[in-house]
């Protein structure tokens, strides 16, 4: 079977072993899915799920068309052509085609479902695009996908809801779909927060609130002589709002029976680095309780640097009194081709970096988690991904008065499809006057969370689930079968 | 129309009911943690419903609960769901489930039915007691986020005008006021220093040991009946709850369980606190008082951090202990005040009618009496 085929069926097979039921799960493995050149597809007439493998790789978004299936709806995109044979019709419609399906039983995707997963999934798609931002990463704002509207789609997560829903059609017939909502599990909300800030003293912060005041009189503008109150409060009580803000984001997930990752952040200092240096590190760790969890936030500097990334992991290490093999990057300075291997070279089994800085969406096109595809073996690393979804300032600063609304239209889709939702909330923000368009901000998406049915995970806890999901099954191959 | 108990179809349709008249969305599972959840073994459910020809257009349970007081164990029933079609109203279905459920409860020995409703005709009408009314401990952790709770009550549904915001000056002085003065007191009562190395406080996740020997210990101490928190009813109430997931701090003297405070975190940002209980052993050196100042402080440092705007906590009777508690809160800046909703008490049998008005004061009320939606 092609590796990249045999990788891409295992991380559908993960997904829906966490977020369809066992029926879905068994008709999936139990329905004949063959990944196969467009040519055999077409020709194949069995009743199947044919995917096409060699279809010409695209990176463009322009055209991109809307499909309804079972009341979800969907946006697809790099559509293929419908076989001119009139024994194939599209399912559900001519206009917005998500199947050819074949007179014989043959279903085919009316697009590459192949190729833009796979693409997206290892992020090669990335790597036709050279632009960079100062910080060196490939953002948003570079990515087709943006603009096209489809940043917020999980490619991913819908292919796999359209296929078992495919696969319960063709075992079942047309009845099979009114139920399929059944048959998808509660979303989840994967939680965590970066611990940037711990003291609101530090010369950096008290720096850009002083410039916040005097800033705007070079502009002729009214200085924001309210931060003058915040650096003298935080001049005499330093952990206020920040480090004081851990148990308090405990107390409140612990309300909703949520849990959560704590990114620490620790090494180097600077504007871009650990701006409240290391001290306080072990009595916040400290107030961590069982059932949360501790992960390395990789510092600016450490970005491709084994020493410093050496260095910062044992300081770390030294703290803790054991391993943290939990990560996300800082300023999520992610390279597509090297951080991946780079981390899992450093003993990380579980990375949270693949997101984007400045808009909130699905990077590598899944609400969930994957194993990353190593292109030397051409095989899957012995690590895992949970790309990182929405982040507070992110979502504020792109939706505004609408970011509540946003954040329930991403988890209605995925309570619709099956998927995780992963947030970043930064302790800083939680409860902190300075900051009043957060103000409970948080408990207001944890309640969304809540009145979704979503469950609150931590990163870890769903990469246990999608662990123990078979790899591979006997169904799944290419060619013909006996 | 029929009035009978429910049978094991009516569920979905009582909570199609309870959710088109309430505007809520519960769901099924939530109904069946209320109604159905195997803490009173039973193979008839006591949930009276007025069938009109298939539909049903009124709903009455109990929840039965057990009490304990000096002399044992006992069930009681508290009083839920009572709903009747607007459509249906006039047609005394309220009375008719009513008089099911009382059968009901005198047949299996369901001591007392109470409740607490703003509705009080109808249950008058029913013979129902009304001993008092609930009242409130209030500790206000935000000035603005106080004001701006009652603006949003005052002003339900109006276009604010300036001789509103006029009117809500007094609002937001008093709001500050209060803010500095609860503030003041807990950091008084801090300085004055918190039992300490001798009770090990912790949260725990689900009901420790030694919950029913606590409440028998407590009833020792200070009498009155209350409901009987052991270890299966804090797992249903509390840890197993299908709404909210409350928080329980315990205390331990040398892992002898000494009392505990549960709090949570309602819709609306404010704090619960949903219970308190303290019943040293008799060879302990650490008294109730101490236990339960330290409880209260921590649980309004677990809830102050997560931004809420206040926490609340119930004072209802004039129990021993909820004296204790009352006192030991408006200590530490809680503000007591005197608004809630009437509480309905009846007996199910004369024998334990006669006494109960006077009697009431005996109980021991709080937060954990309700139906815990909010915790």
């Amino acid at each position: 079977m092609d590796p990249r085929a045999k990788y891409l069926c295992t991380q559908i097979l993960r997904h829906a072993h966490v977020f369809f039921s066992e029926r879905a799960n068994t008709t999936l493995t139990n329905t004949d899915i063959r990944f196969v050149p467009l040519d055999t597809a077409r020709a194949l007439r069995r009743s199947c799920i044919a995917i096409p493998t060699d279809l010409e790789r695209r990176h463009d978004y322009a055209d991109t068309y809307e499909a309804t299936v079972a009341g979800a709806k969907f946006r697809l995109c790099h559509r293929i052509p419908r076989p001119d044979d009139h024994e194939w019709t599209a399912f559900p419609s001519d206009a917005a085609p998500v199947w050819y399906v074949h007179e014989s039983g043959t279903r085919l995707p009316a697009w590459d479902l192949f190729g833009t997963l796979f693409s997206l999934l290892t992020l090669e798609y990335e790597r036709a695009f050279a632009e960079r931002d100062q910080h060196g990463r490939f953002i948003a704002a570079f990515d087709p996908r943006s603009k096209a509207g489809l940043l917020e789609q999980p490619l991913f997560n819908d292919a796999v809801f359209l296929l078992i829903a495919e696969a319960l059609r063709l075992r079942e017939g047309e009845g099979a779909l009114s139920s399929i909502a059944d048959e998808v599990n509660p979303p989840a909300l994967i939680l965590s927060h970066d611990c940037d800030v711990l003291r609101g003293n530090d010369f950096w912060t008290q720096s850009i609130r002083l410039g916040r005041v005097l800033l705007p009189l070079t502009r002729l503008k009214a200085p924001r002589l309210d931060n003058l109150w915040w650096a003298a409060r935080n001049a005499v009580r330093p952990r206020d709002f920040y480090f004081d803000n851990t148990p308090g984001l405990v107390t409140l997930e612990r309300t909703f029976g949520y849990r959560s990752t704590f990114y620490i952040l620790n090494g180097t200092g600077g504007r871009f680095g650990a701006r409240s240096g290391s001290k306080l590190l072990a009595p916040l760790i400290g107030a961590i309780p069982d059932g949360w969890e501790v992960g390395i936030h990789y510092n600016y500097d450490t970005h491709l640097d084994h020493d410093r990334f050496s260095a910062q992991q044992a300081e770390l290490h030294q703290i803790t009194g054991g391993t943290v093999p939990t990560g996300r990057a800082h300023y999520l300075r992610f390279d597509p081709d090297k951080s991946l291997p780079f981390y899992r070279d450093h003993g990380i089994t579980l990375d949270e970096s693949v997101g984007y800085p400045d808009r909130i969406g699905y990077r590598a096109a899944v609400g969930g988690c994957y194993r990353p595809y190593d292109r030397q073996s051409e095989r899957e690393m012995d690590m895992w991904e949970v790309p990182m979804i929405t982040m507070e300032n992110t979502l504020l600063a792109q939706y505004g008065d609408q970011s509540l609304t946003a954040f329930s239209s991403l988890l209605d889709h995925l309570a619709a499809v099956g998927g995780a939702l992963s947030l970043i909330f930064h302790p800083g923000l939680f409860y902190n006057p300075e900051f009043r368009s957060h103000r409970r901000l948080y408990h207001r998406m944890l309640r969304i969370g809540r009145d979704s049915g979503a469950c609150g995970w931590t990163a870890r806890y769903l990469t246990t689930l999608a662990a123990s999901a078979p790899t591979i099954a006997a169904n799944i191959g290419e060619g013909e079968r006996t | 129309m029929k009035i009978r108990l429910i049978r094991n179809d009516d569920a979905e349709a009582c909570n199609a009911l309870h959710n088109k008249f309430s505007h809520n969305k519960r769901s099924l599972d939530q109904w069946r943690w209320d109604f159905d959840n195997g803490l009173y073994e039973t193979d008839q459910l006591p949930f009276a419903v007025a069938d009109d020809d298939g539909r049903i257009v009124g709903t009455q349970a109990f929840i039965p609960i057990r009490f304990i007081d000096r002399e044992g164990v006992y069930w009681t029933a508290k009083s839920e769901e009572t709903l009747v079609d607007p459509d249906y109203r006039g047609q005394k279905l309220f009375d008719r489930m009513y008089e099911l459920l009382f059968d009901y409860a005198k047949e299996r020995d369901l001591r007392y039915v109470w409740g607490f409703t703003p509705a009080t005709k109808a249950f008058l009408k029913l013979g129902f007691k009304i001993p008092c009314a609930t009242e409130q401990l209030l500790f206000p952790f935000h000035a603005d986020g106080i004001s701006n709770l009652i603006e949003s009550r005052v002003l339900v549904g109006r276009t604010v005008s300036t001789a509103d915001r006029l009117k809500m000056i007094p609002y937001r002085i008093g709001a500050v006021g209060a803010r500095l003065t609860a503030s003041a007191k807990l950091g008084l009562a801090r300085g004055a220093g918190l039992i300490g190395d001798s009770l090990d406080t912790r949260i725990v996740e689900t009901a420790p040991d030694g919950c029913g020997e606590l409440c028998r210990r407590f009833v020792d101490l200070y009498g009155g009946p209350t409901v009987y928190r052991d270890e299966a009813y804090l797992n249903w109430r509390i840890f197993g709850n299908a709404y909210t997931k409350p928080i329980m701090r315990a205390a331990f003297e040398r892992d002898t369980l000494v009392g505990w405070v549960i709090y949570s975190i309602g819709d609306e940002e404010v704090g619960y606190i949903v219970d308190v209980m303290a019943a040293p052993p008799d060879e302990s050196s650490i008294s109730s008082e101490d236990i339960v100042k330290r409880l209260i402080v921590e649980a309004l440092d677990d809830l102050r951090r997560t931004g809420i705007v206040a926490a609340r906590g119930w004072s209802v009777t004039a129990h021993p202990f909820d004296k204790l508690v009352r006192e030991i809160s408006t200590s530490l800046g809680f503000f007591h005040v005197r608004r809630g909703h009437a509480v309905v008490v009846l007996g199910s049998t004369p024998e334990y009618h006669d006494p109960l008005e006077d009697s009431f004061s005996d109980w021991y009320v709080t937060r954990i009496f309700t139906e815990g939606v909010a915790g």
